[in-house]
């Protein structure tokens, strides 16, 4: 009887503790953390945007809108921000994030289904075509030209017209704000190239400065010069392992893909010829694309054991760890990883640059071209709440949301002005960007490049285990496209 | 009149019997074949919008059958079958046999049934963590035994026996638990009498034994051999098709065709080919077991 009385009231101080800690939760969770009270405070700043906002929470509170988006730094960092959305607006956001290849093929299934599960979706640019062909997307071009959903602040002419040309328009109508400005540039360990011994060490064996390469021939022997064995020297330090001096991201995946095109165009070769895309104009098993594909196979030599592995994140950790400690061509986003003290050993120590030619044309004012890599936002043609879901791609995109998130170095932004900031300026790989997308290429945006870049998937990486040789890979990759396109 | 009320009442009462699993079989079966019967005979690639639901006959089936990718996809699964069955199948045997001689061997069983009832999803990933080149202990361990750093997922042949090695590590203990519920219940008077006549141990295993669970054996194999064929979680998470296509076993490459590729009215044809290849075969094996039960 006496232990039943003591069960008792530790049941009851459990039930007590467990709603004063949900109340708690509850109280403590609907005000806004202070760097969202911050961004919610410079939308009310604007009295024109504050007022614009006041009559749209009036119409739209109480919506809700679903929204899928792609796992990395932009949408880590947007989502501690939802709150000031829905604070601004009325409208709560159901944020759902996967990697790549699942975001992919969930967005696929939903508009193949007419589901209408998601209302803001965040799809891959070179998919475009497939969902306009297919009749799966809302052009922006209504909400654009309503007033009562144009933000005072929204000014077009700021976004960055390669990055929004490349990721929304099609056939010169407008599917969506781009999400993110990525694309590819160099990425060195600046504080090695500028070490006097191994200044010394490069031009005794190679009879140039070591400096970052402006054609491929020393990206490659600089890779070869700081690929070391454990016991050997770095910038006067012996090494307790082995390091390497460049890496690929060449595991079977979109990553591969992406890094072999960026390889490809600097080597002048492509998929169609003009990059008019007809069976005819073919040329992905052109001269320049073997040469393209054979040097960057020979990449392997400089690269350590798990690069066949990689995906994007790979580079990134294997540069983070010091593994590999040369230089590498990879996404501007990615290097957001090198410069967290948290997790990385080269904070500080990077530089970042144009990426390379086959030959110098520097001296003609010229540089290297880099790939695109942007994501669009776009609305479903079978969503609810359309209006919401432009709202909510209007706010993400507007400049006090994409200054914030850059100097929070969670995004590559999409306006021009955002990199004048001054944190923004300051950060390299943010700062390397700009010159980046001087000189863009993108991939084919046709409804049939998800079937070819799979193919490509399959031919490069049996090219790089050395299954196939460059020519015989790219020779089946050209069969194989002239049975996809019509 | 007695008489057709009767008969009347036991077909009505042997139709309610069998509507639910009519239905059942329907809906699960029946309906969804068809529907990919029906895709199979029609233009579904999603990269030529304007020819969807275009009839074009067996054009679909002709594609498959004259794609070179399908039939190394289908000889790639074939090996994996053939190779991991066996493998399974004499170490479930040789571990039922263990247990049986162990005295209160149940919790011992219980341990051993643990990777069975992991997802094939977590299976999959626990594969790509431990196997991965730059941070995997499988890696490490056999780099500080043999001094040479090991890069499995990344040769075709090591990868494809890792998938291998990995699904044995799954699933033998479901065909250990089969032959060990089948050996414990086999009668004594035969090995009684071998016990008389002084026979090995081996020849008590191979003369008597073996014959004796070969039904509970050949219905094991057959529950394990359906299983391979559908093989697909482990290949998405562990190595995605890759390294080339070392591991892009057929459902894997129909995954792809459908879900990457978008060209289902492909990728049904072949599912539909799939099928009517596995029944006759299903067909078959339980003829066999209906004939080893009967022996």
């Amino acid at each position: 009887m006496c232990y039943f009385k003591d069960f008792r009231r530790y049941v009851i101080i459990l039930l007590v503790l467990v709603v004063v800690f949900s109340l708690y939760g509850i109280v403590f969770s609907t005000s806004l953390e202070p760097e969202a009270q911050k961004m919610l405070d410079a939308f009310h700043e604007n009295s024109a945007v504050s007022e614009f906002y006041d009559q749209v929470k009036a119409a739209y509170d109480g919506t809700t809108i679903n929204a899928i988006g792609w796992t990395g730094p932009q949408s880590e960092g947007l989502r501690n921000f939802l709150p000031v959305f829905t604070e601004l607006t009325g409208i709560e956001v159901n944020y759902e994030t996967f990697q790549f290849d699942l975001v992919v093929e969930k967005v696929k299934m939903d508009a193949v289904a007419k589901a209408g599960n998601y209302d803001l979706e965040e799809i891959p640019y070179q998919d475009l075509g497939w969902f306009v062909e297919n009749g799966y997307l809302l052009p922006f071009k209504d909400f654009m030209e309503n007033d009562k959903l144009r933000s005072p602040i929204l000014n077009e002419d700021d976004i960055i017209w390669a990055s929004w040309n490349a990721s929304s328009w099609y056939d010169g109508v407008c599917y969506g704000h781009p999400s993110v400005t990525c694309t590819m540039y160099l990425w060195y360990r600046k504080d090695l190239f500028e070490d006097p011994t191994e200044k010394t060490n490069f031009y005794v064996k190679y009879g140039y400065e070591l400096a970052p390469p402006k054609t491929w021939k020393q990206f490659r022997e600089i890779g070869e010069f700081f690929t070391r064995e454990q016991g050997e020297t770095l910038a006067g330090k012996v090494l307790q392992r082995k390091v390497y001096g460049t890496a690929i991201q060449g595991g079977r995946n979109d990553a591969l893909t992406c890094e072999w095109l960026q390889y490809t165009w600097s080597f002048g070769g492509g998929i169609f010829e003009g990059g008019i895309t007809k069976k005819e104009n073919l040329i992905v098993n052109s001269p320049e694309n073997v040469a393209a594909l054979d040097f960057y196979k020979s990449l392997l030599e400089f690269s350590p054991p798990g690069t066949l592995e990689y995906s994007y994140e790979g580079p990134t950790t294997a540069f983070q760890q010091e593994l590999v400690v040369g230089l590498c061509v990879e996404w501007n986003d990615q290097a957001f990883g090198l410069e967290d003290p948290k997790n990385s050993a080269v904070v500080g120590k990077m530089g970042y640059g144009p990426v390379p030619m086959e030959v110098d044309l520097t001296t003609q004012g010229l540089s290297g071209v880099s790939h695109y890599g942007g994501w669009t936002q776009s609305i479903s043609n079978n969503s609810k709440n359309p209006e919401a879901a432009y709202l909510f791609s209007q706010w993400i995109i507007s400049p006090i949301v994409q200054t914030i998130l850059a100097q929070k170095k969670a995004i590559a932004p999409v306006r021009n002005s955002t990199y004048s900031v001054p944190e923004v300026a300051n950060f390299p790989p943010l700062a390397a960007t700009g010159p980046a997308m001087a000189d863009t290429h993108y991939r084919p945006r046709i409804p049939e490049w998800a079937e070819m870049e799979e193919e490509m998937r399959v031919a490069l990486s049996r090219c790089l285990i050395g299954e196939l040789s460059s020519q015989e890979a790219l020779d089946w990759l050209y069969s194989r496209y002239m049975e996809i396109l019509k | 009149m007695r008489k057709a009320w009767n008969w009347r009442f036991s077909v009505q009462k042997d139709i309610l019997w069998y509507l639910p699993i009519t239905i059942l079989i329907i809906f699960l079966f029946i309906a969804p074949v068809s529907i990919m019967l029906s895709n199979s005979l029609h233009a579904f690639n999603y990269a030529r919008p304007s020819e969807i639901g275009t009839y074009i006959g067996v054009q679909n089936y002709s594609q498959a059958l004259h794609s070179e990718a399908f039939f190394r996809s289908i000889k790639r699964l074939l090996s994996f079958f053939l190779i991991t069955l066996t493998a399974e199948t004499i170490l479930a045997i040789f571990l039922a046999h263990i247990l049986k001689g162990i005295e209160n061997s149940r919790p011992l069983l219980s341990i051993l049934l643990i990777p069975t009832i992991s997802a094939p999803v977590v299976v999959g990933l626990l594969g790509r963590f431990m196997l991965n080149t730059s941070f995997g202990i499988i890696p490490y361990v056999i780099g500080l035994v043999f001094g040479e750093q090991i890069t499995i997922l990344s040769e075709p042949n090591l990868a494809f026996i890792a998938l291998v090695i990995v699904e044995i590590w799954h699933w033998t203990p479901l065909l250990t638990l089969i032959f060990y519920s089948g050996l414990i219940v086999l009668p004594m008077d035969p090995y009684d009498a071998a016990k008389v006549d002084g026979a090995s141990s081996w020849n008590v295993f191979w003369y008597i034994t073996l014959p004796m669970m070969m039904p509970i054996i050949v219905a094991g194999v057959v529950i394990r051999g359906i299983d391979l064929l559908k093989i697909f979680d482990e290949i998405l998470v562990m190595t995605g098709g890759g390294p080339g296509d070392a591991t892009e076993l057929l459902n894997f490459f129909i995954y792809k065709l459908a879900f990457r590729s978008w060209n289902v009215g492909q990728a049904s044809a072949i599912g539909v080919l799939l099928i009517g290849t596995m029944l006759p075969l299903t067909y078959i094996l339980f003829k066999i077991i209906g004939g080893g039960r009967g022996n």
